[in-house]
């Protein structure tokens, strides 16, 4: 029996979920639920984005969700991302990922903190409603 | 040459990829400037901005009339009302302006849904206030 065909069309799906699953961009905190709009782009430039997570209770994570940040953790780091981007010629962006039933307060606190440092654009994480 | 053993790690991958590009749900972005501490240079828009409200339970305000209250994430009447203001800021050359306040407790889920709606009607110029 001639497998190779069947090789063949193995090796094509693999390699496009492969590449599929290397294009999620940034990392990810799993205890951030992100809220729903319909109205969203998908993420195609990822250049420059500092990952700020907001989790349900309100207590602010870094991109991977490893280590909180109280107020001056949070200045710190959002300077330390800020070098590196800029250090890479990129243009350093907010990328807030605030959970759908955090409230407001703390989204408003990071921003403040980002404009504080002089960062004008905040992407805020979102997901597309269920169809 | 015996290639069975190579299939077997192929469909393995192709299974592991697969099943782990379907359990992450991709993210979108919902853009929005932060405007800056500097004052504004030029005199101002002479269109009156539209202000919506947030309030602490999530429901949406024109002033004090109710648009939306906050039951999921469909705000029919405020997009309604930003298509309207749209068209008429639009008809006058004037760039559409929103202003909007935040309650401080309200649930990030609502205040997305104003972003959304204003994302809809391509709204950039935004002003996002937040109050206790």
């Amino acid at each position: 029996m001639d497998m190779s065909p069947m090789i063949d069309m193995v090796f094509l799906l693999l390699v496009f979920f492969l590449v599929n699953a290397n294009m999620i961009s940034v990392q990810i905190d799993k205890n951030v639920k992100a809220p729903t709009g319909s109205n969203s782009k998908p993420q195609l430039n990822v250049e420059g984005r500092i990952v700020v997570n907001i989790r349900p209770d309100g207590s602010i994570y870094n991109e991977d969700g490893s280590q909180r940040l109280d107020a001056n953790g949070l200045t710190n780091y959002i300077t330390e991302r800020k070098a590196f981007f800029e250090n890479k010629k990129e243009r350093p962006r907010l990328h807030l990922r605030g959970d759908k039933s955090a409230v407001f307060r703390f989204s408003q606190k990071v921003m403040a903190a980002a404009g504080a440092q002089g960062i004008d654009e905040v992407m805020f994480a979102v997901v597309m409603p269920d169809k | 040459m015996d290639i069975s053993s190579l299939i077997d790690v192929s469909f393995l991958l192709l299974f592991y990829f697969l099943v782990s590009s379907s359990l992450i749900e991709t993210e979108n972005d919902l853009k929005m400037n932060i405007p800056s501490s500097a004052p504004p240079t030029s005199e101002g828009p002479s269109i009156e901005p539209l202000y919506i409200t947030i309030r602490p339970n999530g429901d949406i305000y024109e002033g004090d009339q109710l648009l939306d209250r906050y039951i999921g994430f469909e705000v029919p009447l405020l997009s309604s009302r930003l298509e309207f203001y749209n068209a008429s800021a639009k008809a006058t050359g004037e760039e559409p302006t929103v202003q909007i306040e935040v309650s401080m407790a309200a649930e990030n889920q609502s205040f997305m849904n104003v972003l959304n709606a204003l994302a809809g009607e391509q709204i950039s110029q935004i002003s996002v206030l937040g109050v206790q």
